[in-house]
């Protein structure tokens, strides 16, 4: 809650719940500035930008904290990291202040081709060496915990030679750094591709969790995709309790970055995670 | 379904073959041993954002194309760039920042016309000017006597024979202007960074605001601008007034 300082197992403390800053609330999100805790930017956004978005960043950073979360970075990808990106990266956590910045476990370019998209990559030895060393060098460019998310995904490649649980915990330990839990991935990928989503959970490093997300998704029967376009639906607020009840307070974040809604809704949406406790059990 | 183990960089190569489209998902899918239509998923979502980067980023521009109908020219037209003009930036606007040079290859076989590349290059000169990361120097709102003047660093004159600045304005305020079909005497647009608002904003250079221009850039005093062009010392204060209230030129404090 605002005001008083909560630690959760990760030793970090949380910056309670907090939402994306997106361009729809820019005019309005500061007169309600008491109602968020914490504010999330996504690198790209800010990246290199000069105008109204540079002063909207440097209103948000002198308003609340500020964490940066980026989907460009291409930590999986067998092409070598972005030596002006790093560095824009860098200048950017440096402006804002940020407490952590993060990225997914993904690869979104290789082979001089960018897909703005997050392409999974393989639970394997090789993919793990490759991506603890890359962490590794992106570590070198702030002096703040570098997160990686665990992204959703629709293909499980064949070979696999781990689970994501172990692949994670692996990378994380190997690597020391942290790891952003996005709870609405966990029920999506369980429900596409058939495990318990508790276990998951159960099975993953959660002194490791500095962040979550929560976020909604589209439903289309045979498979569920990620859209951050929906409220969370209430299976995925059961499994954040769930992970509450095992990880203790944790910096909190709602992702609604399709359809986005009119600042009253995200708020609303907001409190309803915020009204969320620990459980101790399963539903 | 294999079981085929690939190594990352052949794994990856396969999925970029994938989602390029460089092959049919089927046969990707067999060789990585993943579900087919899981596959394509991710070959939709990446041309969805790049459609969405053009139908954003040129929005008027793919409208003229067919965008919004989703034509058969249209969808020609976005199969051919999505395979020659891959993005190759990580932010996702720059990729629609080939499409003009890409129309203007495709006006001799006519997919598009000079309009269509000048209304394009409008459209991008105006992402590029919001984007622009330089800071402008401490300045004021309006014209102040004696004051420093210097030109918005953001600013950028550019010229096409067509009346591309009216039509877009038109365009975007649902007017549904006419086309021009043929080019005509060339127009100066001033593309720039308002500084009050941080927004880009565009319009037709005239005389007046030119001759503003060339003043600050030649570092002219009023006196002799008024020498040189003939004009009373007033107009052409009023001349810098009305460039500084616009936000062409920066009266610094």
């Amino acid at each position: 809650m605002p005001g008083r300082v909560e630690v959760g197992m990760s030793g970090v403390a949380s910056l309670g719940h907090g939402v994306g800053l997106r361009r729809p609330h820019w005019d309005t999100i500061f007169a309600e500035a008491d109602r968020v805790d914490f504010v999330e930017i996504l690198t790209e956004n800010f990246l290199g930008e000069g105008g109204r978005a540079r002063r909207v960043l440097e209103q948000a950073a002198a308003t609340w904290p500020i964490v940066l979360h980026g989907t460009a970075l291409s930590i999986g990808s067998v092409s070598p990291l972005d030596a002006d990106y790093l560095a824009g990266l860098a200048d950017l956590i440096r402006a804002t202040g940020a407490r952590w910045f993060s990225d997914h476990l993904c690869f979104s370019s290789a082979f001089g081709v960018e897909y703005h998209d997050l392409l999974p990559v393989p639970f394997t030895a090789e993919a793990l060496d490759h991506v603890v060393a890359r962490v590794k060098q992106v570590q070198t460019i702030a002096n703040v915990p570098f997160l990686l998310e665990n992204p959703s995904y629709y293909v499980q490649y064949a070979g696999a030679e781990m689970g994501e649980a172990e692949f994670l915990s692996t990378l994380c330990a190997r690597a020391d750094c942290g790891l952003l839990l996005d709870v609405n991935n966990v029920y999506v990928n369980s429900r596409n591709h058939g495990y318990d989503p508790y276990a998951f959970i159960d099975a993953l490093p959660l002194d490791r969790v500095l962040q979550i997300h929560m976020a909604g998704h589209d439903d289309l029967g045979d498979v569920i995709i990620d859209t951050h376009g929906a409220a969370c639906v209430d299976p995925v607020l059961d499994l954040y309790a769930y992970t509450l009840g095992r990880t203790g307070p944790v910096s909190t974040l709602l992702e609604w970055d399709n359809a986005i809604p009119s600042q009253a809704v995200l708020l609303a949406e907001l409190e309803r995670i915020r009204a969320v406790r620990p459980v101790g059990a399963r539903p | 379904m294999t079981t085929e183990r690939t190594d990352l960089e052949a794994l990856q190569r396969h999925m970029h073959t994938a989602v390029k489209g460089l092959a049919p998902v089927h046969v990707v899918a067999a060789a990585l041993g993943v579900d087919a239509k899981r596959l394509a998923i991710y070959h939709r979502m990446i041309r969805h954002h790049v459609v969405a980067a053009l139908q954003t980023r040129l929005g008027a521009t793919t409208a003229l194309l067919g965008a919004g109908e989703e034509t058969p020219a249209w969808e020609r037209l976005l199969a051919a760039y999505l395979a020659d003009c891959p993005p190759s930036h990580w932010a996702l606007g720059h990729a629609a920042g080939a499409f003009p040079g890409f129309l203007a290859e495709r006006v001799e076989a006519g997919d598009a016309t000079g309009f269509h590349v000048a209304l394009a290059e409008l459209e991008w000169a105006l992402y590029t000017v919001n984007r622009d990361a330089t800071r402008l120097p401490p300045h004021h709102r309006a014209y102040v006597e004696g004051a420093p003047l210097a030109l918005n660093p953001t600013l950028q004159i550019l010229e096409w024979p067509y009346p591309v600045a009216a039509f877009l304005a038109a365009f975007n305020r649902g007017e549904g202007p006419a086309v021009p079909t043929a080019p005509g005497d060339p127009e100066l647009v001033l593309v720039f960074r308002r500084p009050a608002s941080g927004n880009p904003y565009f319009h037709a250079a005239t005389p007046a605001l030119l001759f503003a221009l060339k003043m600050v850039h030649d570092g002219l005093t009023v006196a002799d601008a008024a020498a040189a062009s003939g004009q009373p010392a007033e107009a052409v204060q009023a001349a810098l007034a009305d460039a500084v209230q616009q936000g062409l030129v920066l009266a610094l404090a």
